[in-house]
């Protein structure tokens, strides 16, 4: 079978994780001389006030850059298409932060926005502020401004890529009927555009919401100490020296997972509703 | 219409401007030795960082070749199991296709960190942590999606109409595969490894616990000089790290396009 090795590493890596992370979740941990299986460490994480409003935190990063790069980068592809500038250099340039790794991203975000970073030098040049300190805190603040930032960065050429390589393949003779028939640019806009572009917005959606959802590294290097995303607080407590709270850490992997695997869920529902209605429209 | 054509002009290149004017910090970076707080610009430029980074550590190359070789195995590796599962979702109906449709998405979605930690116990136990090929395995399950979907969407738009004729022409298998298949799928291979070969060069977290500190990529240098706020040196890291992967890539190029006519394939 062709898809054999997928389904090997799948699941050799990714349930055999999983499961792993489930098994250890439930307090067993041979190795470690604890071997009774309980709920415990699920009550235990789930009373726990730093998870409640690290979930909140991380729901907050994940729906902000999610939301805003589907938006920006469905406006950066209409750009495109209306500049017609989808063959020339100028646009391989806005694709270029899609190569550049998030850590990269990290630093170049630090001095550009941070309180002594070059924005807050230019303030200063024009007489805005007084001081570093009257710049806002925009890296290291509870609002994850700096976090999103770097996710906006990264994600707008990244949905705006996926809605031009979709649209390119949209028939042009819809949009030659609907002008025919004499529908309003805005008519022909929420009526066939935004339809046909539907799941391309849904999957960029949720690639996005994902990766804000479950990255490491950018919350880690510029997120507040006090407003932890969910895989940190897991890092966090997989890396305790106190034995007890490695099944925590696991705990609060698998409610991750479960929330990922809900939203897949849902996704492929959305999904099925949006490219059926899009076939009827299609034959109306 | 005709008068907001100037509006869309200027808010595209202001977008084309937001896009590359982070790269020149980072550039900036590197070269400021002193640049105290109000001022624009550096006061003291010189190499200083460069010759830090290139001269005074021997760990640099060291980290250089990890973080390429293991990219190209991992790009490797991952196109070996997306070619055949891209063809499988693309050419072939079976049951439960929508099923794996989302199965191979799911590596994209569910958070890394959480497979990564479940993991590391089993692979402890079987001695793959603090291995080059251990951390391979797992940056090629975080690859895999970008690939299949890739060689999906190439083998969707080759069909198998060619193969068909081939083999009633008589040809085997093998002989189809790299007479007619392969010179039709390669553009999507490169694209499909290019992008295996980004998210291998990219990932740190993986790399850490998987590789238990043993195996140090230029990613594993650049995190600690962010964490202890030596940002200059990160720079000079970060722009090894994309100057190395992007000549390798250049590279690779080069010498898959002087076997393989791709002007005539379609691109996706």
């Amino acid at each position: 079978m062709l898809l054999g090795p997928f389904f090997l590493i799948m699941g050799i890596i990714f349930v055999g994780g999983l499961i792993q992370a489930l098994v250890q979740s439930l307090g067993y941990l041979p190795a470690f001389g604890m071997d009774s299986v309980s709920l415990e460490y699920y009550r235990r994480v789930l009373t726990d006030f730093r998870f409640i409003s690290s979930l909140r935190h991380t729901f907050y990063i994940a729906l902000t850059s999610s939301a805003l790069s589907v938006a920006l980068g469905v406006f950066v592809a209409f750009l495109v298409h209306k500049t017609k500038r989808s063959n020339k250099f100028s646009f391989t340039l806005l694709r270029v932060p899609i190569v550049i790794p998030h850590i990269v991203v990290i630093i170049m975000i630090f001095h550009i926005f941070f309180q002594t970073g070059i924005l807050s030098r230019f303030a200063f040049a024009i007489g805005l502020i007084e001081s570093a300190h009257d710049f806002p805190l925009l890296i290291f603040d509870r609002g994850g401004v700096g976090v999103i930032i770097v996710y906006l960065y990264k994600q707008i050429p990244f949905v705006m890529l996926m809605v031009i390589s979709i649209s390119r393949n949209i028939d042009s003779k819809y949009f030659q009927v609907a002008e025919n028939l004499g529908a309003s640019p805005f008519q022909i806009m929420t009526r066939i555009t935004l339809p046909l572009l539907a799941p391309t917005i849904l999957s960029a959606f949720l690639f996005c919401f994902a990766f804000g959802f479950g990255a490491f590294e950018v919350p880690f290097l510029l997120g507040s100490p006090a407003r932890q995303t969910l895989p940190i607080l897991a890092f966090i407590e997989y890396t305790s020296p106190v034995l007890d709270d490695r099944p925590a850490a696991m705990a609060i992997n698998v409610i991750i997972s479960v929330i990922s695997l809900i939203m897949i869920w849902v996704y492929a529902k959305v999904l099925s509703i949006l490219t059926k209605r899009g076939m009827e429209g299609a034959i109306v | 219409m005709r008068k907001k054509q100037p509006i869309y002009n200027a808010l595209f290149y202001v977008f084309v401007a937001i896009s590359c004017a982070p790269l020149i910090m980072l550039v900036v970076l590197t070269f400021s030795t002193f640049w105290p707080y109000p001022s624009l610009l550096p006061e003291v430029v010189s190499l200083d960082y460069y010759a830090h980074v290139f001269i005074e550590n021997r760990q640099t190359l060291m980290a250089v070749v990890t973080s390429i070789l293991l990219a190209f195995f991992v790009a490797f590796v991952t196109l070996i199991i997306a070619i055949p599962a891209g063809k499988a979702i693309a050419c072939y109906s079976f049951k439960g296709k929508g099923f794996v449709k989302m199965l191979v998405l799911v590596p994209l979605i569910v958070p890394s960190v959480a497979v990564i930690m479940g993991i590391h116990v089993t692979m402890i136990r079987i001695g793959l942590t603090g291995t080059f090929f251990g951390v391979a395995l797992i940056q090629t399950l975080f690859a895999m999606p970008y690939a299949i979907r890739i060689m999906t969407n190439v083998f969707e738009i080759v069909g198998k109409g060619l193969e068909q004729q081939a083999s009633v022409l008589g040809a085997g298998t093998a002989t189809i595969f790299i007479k007619v298949t392969l010179p039709r799928i390669m553009p999507g291979i490169l694209s499909a490894g290019v992008l295996s070969f980004t998210v291998s060069i990219a990932q740190y977290i993986t790399t850490f616990i998987i590789g238990g500190g043993r195996i140090i990529t230029v990613t594993m240098l650049i995190i600690p000089h962010i964490q202890s706020r030596e940002h200059h040196i990160a720079a000079v890291y970060s722009i090894l790290l994309i100057v190395s992967a992007m000549i390798s890539l250049y590279l690779t190029e080069k010498i898959v396009r002087r076997y393989y006519d791709m002007d005539n394939v379609v691109y996706v």
